[in-house]
């Protein structure tokens, strides 16, 4: 396969699955649940295999910074809905802390809210606690998860 | 307290604002952006919380919710006599190691 045909079928994957993820988000605007998260994964998982390949890493960036956009346009500036997606992203979020952290940042959410910060603001508060929270508590949980099977060593 | 219970400059500002009364994670991250102009993402604070638990240095208890968290419910964190002396080690050996150091 040349890498112009390479390059083809790429774009109509990755565009395939764009839209697949912009159609399931349009359910509830902001939905970043496993389920719709699915085509993604496999997108990502299919550039991962082809990444060898310069056209392949090309396709992954240019894949991203589209999705990324596709995303963005989708978010609902509508008041409340930086909630709907903190709910929506809790799912990545260990359950033993779900709770905790989704609360939390509802709280932090209310609190900018009074204080005048526009959706936007609020949304990127959100991604970030979110985005810290599962890169500190996942594999805590992994981890702890793997001692519970084997036992922890001494 | 044995040198594996030492606590690290995180672990002592969290005790400290333990001590003045039980606090819910959000609270404790306010007072801990508030005391020393840092900010400790969530994430990183119930991280620290539950191996501070683990190490016995606090307790949590489960509170209630309110409208703001949709249901979500709170936790409560208090320290105790391990955490009190653990934090009260921590000051002592900041005084040995830095008291007789003119100021720079």
């Amino acid at each position: 396969v040349s890498d112009r045909g390479s390059f083809k079928w790429h774009f109509f994957i990755w565009a395939g699955l764009t839209i697949i993820f912009v159609w399931r988000c349009d359910g509830i605007r902001v939905d970043l649940s496993p389920l719709s998260m699915i085509p993604v994964i496999a997108w990502i998982i299919k550039d991962i295999i082809i990444a060898f390949s310069v056209i392949g890493l090309i396709d992954l960036i240019i894949g991203l910074f589209i999705l990324t956009c596709a995303m963005i346009a989708r978010i609902d500036q509508a008041e409340g809905s930086a909630e709907k997606c903190a709910v929506a992203l809790g799912w990545w979020i260990p359950r033993k802390y779900r709770g905790l952290v989704v609360g939390d940042i509802l709280e932090d959410c209310h609190e900018l809210r009074q204080g005048g910060s526009g959706e936007l603001r609020i949304y990127v508060h959100v991604l970030w606690q979110w985005a810290i929270a599962v890169g500190a508590l996942l594999p805590v949980a992994i981890i702890g998860t793997i001692w519970r099977f084997v036992g922890e060593p001494k | 307290v044995s040198k594996k219970k030492m606590l690290n400059n995180r672990e002592a500002v969290i005790l400290s604002i333990l001590v003045n009364g039980e606090r819910a994670g959000r609270d404790i991250r306010n007072e801990y952006r508030t005391r020393t102009e840092h900010q400790i993402p969530l994430g990183s604070l119930y991280t620290t919380l539950t191996r501070m638990e683990a190490s016995g240095f606090v307790t949590s208890k489960n509170g209630g919710t309110t409208p703001e968290r949709r249901g979500y419910p709170r936790k409560f964190f208090s320290i105790t006599g391990v955490g009190e002396r653990a934090l009260k080690t921590y000051q002592e050996f900041l005084a040995n190691a830095f008291g007789g150091i003119k100021s720079v």
